[in-house]
């Protein structure tokens, strides 16, 4: 079932079951063990709605999203957690980085 | 200790961006080779322990991370000083910092990692304590006949707070109180508002390798060059970006400023970071008290460089601190924390989410070398390693360590 977006987001319905999850660590978990194609879907489908969904968002109390709101500011950190793949590592992990099953990611 | 400021005017091969400004006096620390020797005999690493942890202020972290209310505890194992720390925030507000032992026959007092109490009381035989270590009751007290209540309060460790940070110091009487310490490195961020940030990240790993090596992938940006390569793409290849704008020698602690390239390319997510909030890479200065000391054109941040094992790194709108904790001479545990101002609206949190993401998978460049070159030094190959001037903070910590193990 995909979360629920805020009616003018609702094209990137398809990305809230895997991308919407509230940490940190799920967030980078579900990058790492991504395929490239998934993690450039997501980058493609938000990347020119950004600047949409920043304006949007910065109409509203962060303290006090409603939970379509919420899932959409999540929905943008994934894409944030992503970007790095796709814009600099061109691979779900770090090239040649230290294992990540080492890394510990406590949020 | 107090020879003359050596000059160094390091014009090549940076002559178009900036030359190194050192603004304190330079011991007489050599140029050569310096020996693995300190990064792989357990020998160096007991001397290590004795000469330079047990007589260190040792920061543990945060008050408002680790125990921000009245009767908040925690349990921190700590190796390398050979003692189980317990800290404790006192109902009067004070922080205070125990053994964690029970002075009856020993039990651990605490035997959560963490909580909140009013009292503690031992799992035992049930005698129980104050937050403030003093005893509290003790089951069967007539039983006892020569006992004199102020000697069984919990054994103390010396603890002091500064700005908002905890530190520790193994010795009943240190040599120097915190402030003094920590010296003109605590006095340049004395202002910073480090209570206006919020905690954002924490990351951890083990890895084997010297404590002493781990830290010296962190105070120089010489290594841009290959290890950031791809995170770093334009400027990493940069040679001012190789050289510190600054270095400021504060005692045992330093502090390194890092030279921004004013030509920096953002890549979309990142140029969408600084449209909205602030990044960790250059773009807008956000002024706060304590950062750039050197006011430095072009800067980026300041790598801050606590003796023996913590870092603070500045910069606009975040800053992070490193803990290396040594395990044995060939392991060491390291931790990380990010601090960011307030995000007052989703943008802001989502440039933050930028800066955070972006530091992490920089970290994961920085941890892929210790293991190699920890191996290395244990092959009998590497006799040396020889830091040049690009890295003067890990020729200056190595001389520190090896200053203080011969004191
Ligand atoms: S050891 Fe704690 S009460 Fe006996
Ligand atoms: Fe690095």
């Amino acid at each position: 079932m995909s979360k629920r977006l805020p009616e003018s987001f609702a094209a990137l319905a398809s990305f809230t079951d895997k991308w919407v999850v509230s940490t940190e660590a799920e967030r980078h978990l579900a990058r790492l063990t991504a395929g490239m194609d998934e993690l450039r879907s997501l980058y493609d489908a938000m990347l020119p709605r950004m600047e949409a969904i920043i304006e949007y968002l910065n109409g509203f109390d962060l303290k006090k999203l409603s939970e379509e709101n919420r899932n959409l500011l999540i929905l943008s950190f994934s894409f944030i957690e992503v970007s790095t793949s796709i814009e600099f590592f061109k691979s779900p992990t770090v090239p040649d980085g230290f294992d990540f099953r080492r890394f510990k990611v406590w949020k | 200790m107090n020879a003359p400021a050596e000059k160094i005017n390091l014009t090549y091969p940076i002559k178009d961006t900036h030359s190194l400004k050192i603004t304190n006096s330079l011991p007489d620390m050599g140029n050569g080779p310096i020996s693995v020797g300190p990064y792989i005999q357990s020998e160096y690493f007991e001397k290590e322990k004795q000469k330079v942890f047990s007589r260190a202020w040792i920061n543990m972290g945060r008050v408002s991370d680790l125990i921000p209310k009245p009767g908040d505890y925690v349990v921190r194992d700590l190796d390398v000083l050979g003692f189980t720390l317990l800290l404790i925030h006192g109902t009067d507000g004070v922080i205070r910092g125990f053994h964690n032992i029970c002075p009856h026959r020993g039990n651990g007092l605490a035997i959560r990692e963490s909580g909140n109490a009013r009292t503690l009381v031992c799992t035992y035989h049930g005698w129980s304590f104050n937050l403030d270590g003093s005893l509290k009751h003790v089951v069967g007290e007539e039983s006892f006949p020569a006992f004199d209540r102020a000697d069984y309060g919990i054994p103390k460790i010396t603890t002091d707070v500064w700005n908002g940070f905890i530190f520790v110091n193994a010795q009943e009487h240190p040599e120097q109180s915190l402030v003094e310490f920590l010296g003109g490195l605590g006095k340049d961020l004395e202002n910073f508002p480090f209570n206006d940030f919020n905690h954002i990240a924490r990351y951890s790993a083990h890895v084997g390798v010297n404590w002493k090596s781990f830290i010296d992938a962190f105070h120089e940006a010489y290594h841009l060059i290959m290890v950031h390569a791809r995170s770093f793409p334009h400027m990493a290849v940069k040679p001012g970006v190789w050289l510190p704008t600054s270095v400021r020698l504060h005692g045992p602690h330093h502090s390194v400023s890092v030279w921004a390239d004013p030509d920096h390319k953002a890549s979309p997510a990142e140029a969408l970071a600084w449209k909205y909030g602030a990044a960790f890479t250059p773009g807008k200065d956000v002024p706060l008290p304590g950062l750039n000391p050197s006011a430095d054109d072009n800067w980026w941040f300041d790598i801050n460089t606590f003796f023996p094992n913590f870092f603070i790194d500045v910069g606009s709108g975040w800053y992070f601190t490193y803990n290396f904790w040594p395990v044995s001479v060939d392991e060491t545990i390291w931790e990380m924390n990010i601090y960011q101002l307030d995000a007052k609206n989703a943008g802001q949190q989502i440039a933050q989410e930028y800066t955070k993401c972006l530091l992490r998978d920089v970290l994961y460049e920085d941890l892929s070398t210790m293991e190699r070159l920890h191996k290395a030094m244990h092959s009998g190959a590497l006799k040396t390693i020889l830091p040049g001037t690009f890295e003067l903070a890990v020729r200056h910590q190595h001389w520190t360590v090896e200053q203080w193990v011969n004191s």
